[in-house]
């Protein structure tokens, strides 16, 4: 509540001392430098103070702390798959999940929906699985996956996560349709994430399931 | 008794109020505001506004207040995001620059958010941010005296300066900030080859991604990484030198470009905003070349 509060009253500061530049702008010079003196001391300001204290994001003043803490030292991920009649699995193309962006998704999933009731998980969930079920027939069907680059195709600017899409032609995506979502927990234990050659052979991670949900009859 | 003061105030002025070029200027004014059209179709935020009320259940009262940024009105959003696009267009174009922008930057602030509402409410890194406090600089400043439909008649040549140098600013605090941030999280220790090996392990491994190859051949290279990390940091934090030298300039905004096809191929970042370094381009030195390239 209180940083709503502060980075409201920061980005209207910002907004009006703009507004003083504009009125500043038909009277006299002495005026008008003296203005914009006050516009770039604010600026200057702020953006300085929220990015060497990385205490705090004020958006759209941004502290810009990529990559700054030290790389996580064990991994893990959450993985959706499709589950069809007959109880058989498919991994899900990222873009089958946009408006929303894959990285929100995962976010949401692990932060958000443990908090939700479990009726709010099911609509949630039915949700998720309609959007999976609607790519997998477009992509059967040879129509785009998802809608981000429905107006500029493969010129459209990338997430920033470049995902690697799994469903690039017909026959890539599955037959049956979706009947349930499995969402497991992805996990590559220490030992062999300190050893790159394992990692990458991805030989220990381990698998659990998290989450699963069908659509009721 | 100021006098102590004098130093500091000559250079602040200096540095802020040195003769600009209104070309530069509209360079800057039509790259943002076409990024931001880019930004914007690039993907769809107003749907966003149509999911499940379960999904927006952790977004808080007071968060919706500040981007006046509901639940359950998808078709509203379309309306402000046409009104965003025809904003930023006229913009490019220089058509009534300080409304154009004003409005954008208004509406961007509206929108950006909707990308990442469903878990947080500062939706940074997602390209929007230095749009939108560059496109309200832009409303503020004269940037469509030149390469406009409408041409207006000249200004004083430090009105053109520091508008952008402050978008130039803006830019260098992005890589300024996060060499800092590593030092600040981290300290020195970051500079290690675990470090780096972590990271590219984490980016290539938790999803299926576009690039392997280069991150599969790094993580077995440990003077390499130790070498990358090293430059990496030295880059960021010697990065606001392009705001005061020329060389700098030449030397670190191609490198910049490398930096993040680097970051690409390498970690599977994209960066939204690294066309933003073109606004370091002296765009009024091109054009007199070009001029004189016609003449001859």
């Amino acid at each position: 509540m209180i940083r709503t509060i502060v980075a409201s009253i920061v980005f209207l500061g910002f907004v009006g001392g703009g507004f003083v530049l504009l009125r500043e702008s038909g009277t006299v010079r002495l005026g008008r430098k003296r203005a914009v003196n006050v516009f770039l001391a604010y600026t200057v300001l702020v953006t300085g103070a929220i990015g060497l204290s990385q205490r705090t994001s004020l958006f759209p003043f941004h502290m810009w702390t990529l990559f700054g803490p030290p790389a996580p030292d064990s991994l893990s991920t959450t993985r959706w798959m499709g589950v069809d009649q007959a109880g058989e699995e498919h991994a899900i193309d990222f873009r089958a999940w946009q408006p929303i962006s894959f990285w929100e998704l995962r976010q949401w999933f692990d932060r958000r929906f443990p908090r939700l009731s479990g009726t709010q998980q099911e609509v949630a969930a039915q949700f998720l699985l309609e959007l999976a079920e609607h790519a997998r027939v477009r992509g059967r069907e040879d129509l785009p996956i998802g809608n981000f680059d429905r107006v500029l195709g493969p010129l459209a600017i990338p997430l920033f996560h470049t995902y690697r899409p799994i469903w690039n032609q017909p026959t890539d995506v599955p037959a049956a349709p979706f009947l349930g979502l499995r969402w497991y927990r992805i996990t590559w234990n220490r030992a062999a994430w300190s050893d790159p050659e394992r990692v990458w052979r991805a030989e220990t991670p381990t698998s659990e399931l998290h989450y699963e949900y069908f659509a009721r009859p | 008794m100021m006098a102590f003061l004098d130093r500091p105030v000559r250079w602040w002025n200096g540095f802020w109020f040195a003769k600009g070029s209104p070309y530069n200027l509209a360079a800057a004014r039509v790259l943002f505001s076409l990024h931001g059209v880019w930004l914007l179709l690039s993907r769809d935020l107003p749907s966003m506004s149509g999911l499940p009320a379960e999904m927006w259940a952790a977004v808080s009262p007071h968060v919706q207040w500040r981007y006046l940024m509901f639940h359950g009105h998808p078709e509203i959003e379309y309306g402000v995001q046409a009104i965003a696009l025809a904003a930023l267009i006229a913009a490019a174009l220089g058509l009534w620059p300080h409304i154009s922008f004003l409005l954008s930057a208004v509406l961007l602030y509206h929108l950006a958010p909707l990308e990442t509402v469903i878990i947080t409410s500062e939706p940074t890194t997602r390209g929007f941010e230095i749009t939108i406090l560059a496109t309200a600089v832009l409303a503020f400043a004269p940037c469509a005296d030149v390469w406009s439909v409408r041409r207006r008649s000249p200004r004083d040549d430090w009105e053109y300066g520091w508008p952008l140098r402050l978008l130039q600013l803006f830019v260098v605090q992005i890589y300024f900030f996060s060499g800092w941030a590593k030092l600040m999280w981290t300290g020195f220790n970051w500079i290690s080859v675990e470090n780096m090996r972590g990271y590219i392990l984490y980016s290539n491994l938790t999803e299926p991604v576009t690039f392997t190859k280069l991150g599969i051949f790094l993580t077995g290279q440990p003077l390499l990484l130790w070498l990358l990390a090293f430059g990496s940091v030295v880059f960021e934090l010697a990065f606001p030198a392009v705001l005061f030298s020329r060389a700098a300039r030449y030397v670190l905004i191609p490198l910049g470009f490398l930096f993040h096809i680097g970051i690409l191929f390498s970690l599977n970042i994209a960066f939204p905003g690294v066309s933003r370094l073109l606004i370091f381009v002296n765009w009024d030195c091109l054009r007199l070349r070009a001029l004189r390239v016609r003449e001859e």
